[in-house]
């Protein structure tokens, strides 16, 4: 055996003394993050607060408060704001009791077909919220709605009756909490999962039935998630644009986010009017982040007991099929009519002509694919979705690897870096962008280089609680087997790291190139002739009333995000979707 | 096949906690260390400090004359001609189990037919042989720790190291897999290092033991030693159960307890102390005024029974004497039960009074 080892290649041979001190990289490694991070989230929000303290038209005119006593003075520009906390409000509270019925019926019930309800809440998560507004006005515009049509025919009412009106604020509430109470349900669903059934199982051998089981004891421990998913749900409502901007503006109000477009397209250069503007909602939204962080962050409560054994279902009894049915309905409203709706209409040569062969035509399609500006718009949307998903994968897949192996000093305040931009809106991020790099030096307005910038900002902090997440599942000691066995560190990157790490790398990808797909509220700030998205095209078609060719590339934006969840579930599995944080 | 020598070695974790403080250690060549330590002791630390994981702050690592461990140089673990089992077993779950056995060979030059022969012959040591395809999902705690095993050795390495190998099993798996890596190292004589906080497990598997505390070595010696003659407080009570006796040397061979008792021991060899240790299973029980005879070649002690468990095998007795602040611990023979409030006599062997110091 002596004679064996002193053959091994790998052994300590000669005298020579191994130089193992290694070029300290730290430096390298952290400049490179600091100067990501000044041109990501830093510097914009510094050109943000600058221009709010000058009036646009004249820098030289210094210092003033005049953009914030515009902006909080004049009732027009005060009004939005009004409008905007009433809808984050209610949408927050109809998500909150919408998204966490359904993640009790799902995770505590023995409700029938719960992925079919799992399934299609993250189908109507995924998606777009504008597309969804505005199939929502095929169905229930005050005319020519279908809903309204379908009730006039069946009770023989008169033309001018109707039900449903979308152009309202109640449909703005509607149609947003279709798309937020998701939000919710996966808050409030993991939080269920952490509760041990034996609490629960302990309250029924006490005397408890379901209900009262799930008022005294699950939902008191359950109430952390409840309170962040309704932060979550009021916080999407606010950052919005979508709907608001389909729904809400022909209903004559504007919101915070249609108001702050509004600055920014007009024809005097009211930037630092913006700026002011965008204030109250970066506070208001970090604020809400951060006092999310807190409530989750108090573990020994949110995470009671982990999971405990066999989990019992709760017995519905007779109220099983009509709470199923319950459940179903916003289901149906999210995903089921509006799609239904915008496949039929995309299809259709006159939007009033009806469900019959002679109304159906390609037209919409054709012309949808023979558009310049449409095909500009499809090659840079998937452009940007692919650059933004590698962008940010890359970085968070670094930063994480660092921040869990403590590659460097300081490794630590890697997550906060790489999450720094959590709960930046995306059209306050626009505005910073748009005042940070359309002066030189750094020209980046009317390139794609700018809102790839946004997007990355945006979602980096996703990918990053992806990456982390995946990796800090991999325990050390299995690159250190690896390092002892003979491996050297590339090696072990290469025959352990890599391997173990795709998934959550792919995940990551996945679950940003997703969202850039159908990015709205950062995208309609910062696009120029040359750099239009589909979201973009949809909302400029929108005010074309263009809505046939809508329909079409709705259906076909539809289409790719179904491309990369099936992608998604067939290379990482079924789990992908909840893997971040 | 290696001897280790560690000299001085000192490692600082942040400002001020002296992980491992300078601590000498000699491991002959074939032989079966453990280090032996509550968590915290500095025991797993030394052991990353010679696989290289970690580089000291002051002192050396020498192997087989060489040093591959000082403070300005470390030569890293792939180059060392090691193995590690690890306390998670860091099986890959991403490998078979031939392919996590196998890994090792093809930084040695052993590839093909010769690697696969010598994974299935390490296989077939550890008793795996038939489940080479599996993947370590599809495996026990007890079989994936036997391909950790297999890995380690394959490669045929100069030291093995094993980080509380066996912490992650259950009871009986780990009183099976203590004599397994025992039977591993028979057949295979590497010397090795074995990272534990079971004193039970120190015992079987090593030659000699290594007791830690608080970064610094207790005492070394064969378990024998260890147990019966340990050195200081710590390691008698870290080692088994004990009683533990302050006082101080009044005549040579005459410790005097603080509260008055006197205890006649052996030749203390000129050693100093401050307490001496007596295991409970070294004092005879007998009844009241039992004639034990030869009072001058064994310690008797009058007392009064104030606890007794009877445990089947033996009896767990607590007796109030005389002079002595705290009950002594006694294990005695079940088939003569004493009950509460007996009065006991007790003798105890010049041999049982071990002089230990406090630190």
């Amino acid at each position: 055996m002596t004679q064996d080892a002193q053959q091994l290649p790998g052994m300590i041979s000669g005298g020579e003394p191994s130089a193992t001190r290694k070029f300290d990289y730290t430096i390298i490694v952290w400049v490179v993050l600091f100067i990501l991070l000044v041109i990501l989230v830093a510097n914009p929000i510094f050109q943000l607060f600058k221009e709010s303290f000058f009036v646009s038209e004249d820098e030289a005119g210094g210092f003033t408060f005049q953009n914030y006593i515009d902006a909080f003075e004049t009732d027009e520009y005060y009004k939005p704001m009004y409008i905007t906390m009433m809808l984050a409000i209610s949408v927050g509270s109809i998500s909150l009791v919408v998204g966490a019925v359904m993640a009790w019926v799902v995770s505590r019930t023995d409700i029938p077909f719960p992925n079919l309800i799992r399934n299609g809440i993250l189908a109507s998560f995924v998606t777009p919220p504008f597309l969804g507004a505005i199939a929502w006005i095929f169905l229930a515009g005050q005319n020519e709605g279908w809903l309204n049509k379908w009730i006039r025919g069946l009770f023989g009412l008169s033309e001018e009756f109707y039900l449903f009106d979308i152009f309202t604020m109640k449909g703005v509430i509607f149609a947003m909490s279709l798309y937020t109470f998701p939000l919710v349900f996966i808050v409030v669903l993991a939080g269920l999962n952490n509760i041990s059934s034996d609490v629960e199982d302990a309250a029924n051998v006490a005397g408890g039935g379901t209900f009262h089981t799930m008022f005294s004891i699950t939902l008191p421990l359950v109430a952390p998630s409840l309170f962040a998913g309704f932060i979550l749900a009021a916080l999407e409502a606010m950052i919005l644009f979508g709907i608001p901007a389909v729904l809400s503006i022909p209903a004559g109000q504007h919101t915070m986010t249609t108001q702050l477009r509004a600055f920014m397209v007009s024809e005097d250069d009211l930037l630092g009017l913006a700026s002011a503007y965008a204030m109250p909602m970066l506070v208001l939204a970090i604020g809400m982040v951060w006092t999310r962080g807190i409530v989750l962050g108090r573990r020994g409560y949110a995470t009671v007991g982990g999971k405990g054994g066999q989990r019992r279902p709760q017995k519905l009894g007779v109220w099983r099929i009509p709470i199923f049915i319950l459940c179903m309905i916003p289901l149906v409203c999210a995903i089921v009519l509006p799609g239904f709706a915008l496949l039929t209409t995309s299809f259709m040569r006159n939007l009033g002509g009806g469900l019959v062969w002679a109304n159906f035509t390609l037209w919409n399609y054709h012309f949808i694919l023979t558009n310049d500006a449409v095909r500009v718009s499809i090659y840079n949307t998937i452009l940007l979705a692919i650059m933004a998903a590698t962008g940010a994968t890359i970085v968070a897949a670094v930063s994480a690897f660092i921040a869990q192996r403590k590659l460097i000093k300081g490794h630590q305040y890697m997550g906060f870096m790489a999450t720094a931009p959590i709960g930046i809106p995306g059209i306050v991020l626009a505005v910073g962008l748009f005042a940070a790099y359309t002066k030189q030096p750094f020209v980046l307005y009317g390139t794609l280089w700018i809102m790839f910038l946004a997007y990355l900002t945006k979602y980096l902090p996703l990918a990053y609680q992806t990456a982390n997440a995946g990796l800090s599942s991999i325990h050390p000691e299995l690159e250190e087997s690896c390092r002892i066995m003979g491996a050297n560190r590339l090696q072990v990157f290469k025959d352990v790291t890599v391997p173990l790490f795709k998934t959550a790398v792919i995940a990551s990808w996945i679950l940003v190139f997703m969202p850039s797909l159908r990015e709205l509220s950062a995208s309609v700030l910062l696009w120029t002739t040359n750099t239009k998205v589909i979201s973009v095209v949809v909302v400029a078609f929108y005010e074309e009333s263009l809505l046939g060719p809508i329909s079409a590339l709705g259906v076909l934006l539809l289409l790719i995000t179904l491309v990369a969840i099936v992608a998604g579930f067939r290379l990482v599995g079924r789990d992908f979707m909840s893997s971040s944080g | 096949m290696a001897v280790l020598d560690l000299k001085g070695l000192l490692k600082i974790f942040g400002t001020d906690v002296r992980a491992v403080d300078e601590i000498d250690l000699h491991i002959e060549h074939g032989e079966l260390i453990s280090l032996l330590g509550p968590s915290g002791c500095g025991k797993t630390t030394t052991l990353r400090l010679v696989a290289g994981f970690i580089d000291p702050n002051a002192g050396e690592i020498v192997m087989d004359g060489e040093v591959v461990s000082n403070a300005s140089s470390v030569i890293p673990p792939e180059r060392r001609n090691m193995s590690m089992i690890f306390q998670s077993y860091a099986i890959w779950p991403h490998k078979t189990v031939s392919q996590n056995v196998g890994y090792g060979l093809k930084f040695r030059g052993i590839t093909g037919a010769e690697a696969d022969k010598r994974v299935k012959s390490l296989l077939s040591v550890v008793q795996m042989d038939h489940l080479g395809a599996r993947y370590p999902s599809e495996l026990s705690g007890g079989q994936q720790q036997r391909v950790a095993l297999a890995r380690a050795l394959v490669v045929e390495p100069a030291v093995l190291l094993l980080d509380e190998p066996l912490s992650n099993l259950d009871a009986n798996l780990r009183e099976e897999m203590r004599f397994e890596i025992r039977r591993l190292h028979d057949e295979f004589n590497i010397t090795s290092i074995y990272v534990t906080h079971d004193q039970a497990e120190a015992m079987v598997t090593s030659d000699r033991i290594c007791v830690m505390n608080s970064g610094k070595i207790e005492q070394v010696g064969k378990p024998s030693d260890i147990y019966d003659i340990p050195a200081t407080k710590f390691v008698a009570e870290f080692v088994g159960v004990t009683n533990s006796i302050p006082g101080k040397m009044s005549a040579p061979g005459l410790f005097e307890a603080s509260d008055g008792a006197k205890f006649m021991m052996n030749s203390d060899g000129g050693k100093t102390g401050e307490l001496v240790s007596i295991r409970p299973h070294r004092i005879q029980v007998h009844s009241e005024n039992a004639d034990v005879g030869g009072a001058d070649s064994q310690n008797v002690l009058d007392g009064e029974v104030t606890r007794g468990y009877y445990f089947g095998s033996t009896v767990d007795y607590l007796v109030k004497v005389p002079g002595l602040e705290e009950p002594l611990r006694v294990i005695g023979d079940p088939h003569q039960f004493f009950g509460l409030g007996s009065k006991v006599r007790l003798t105890i062997e010049k041999a049982a009074v071990i002089l230990v110091s406090d630190s």
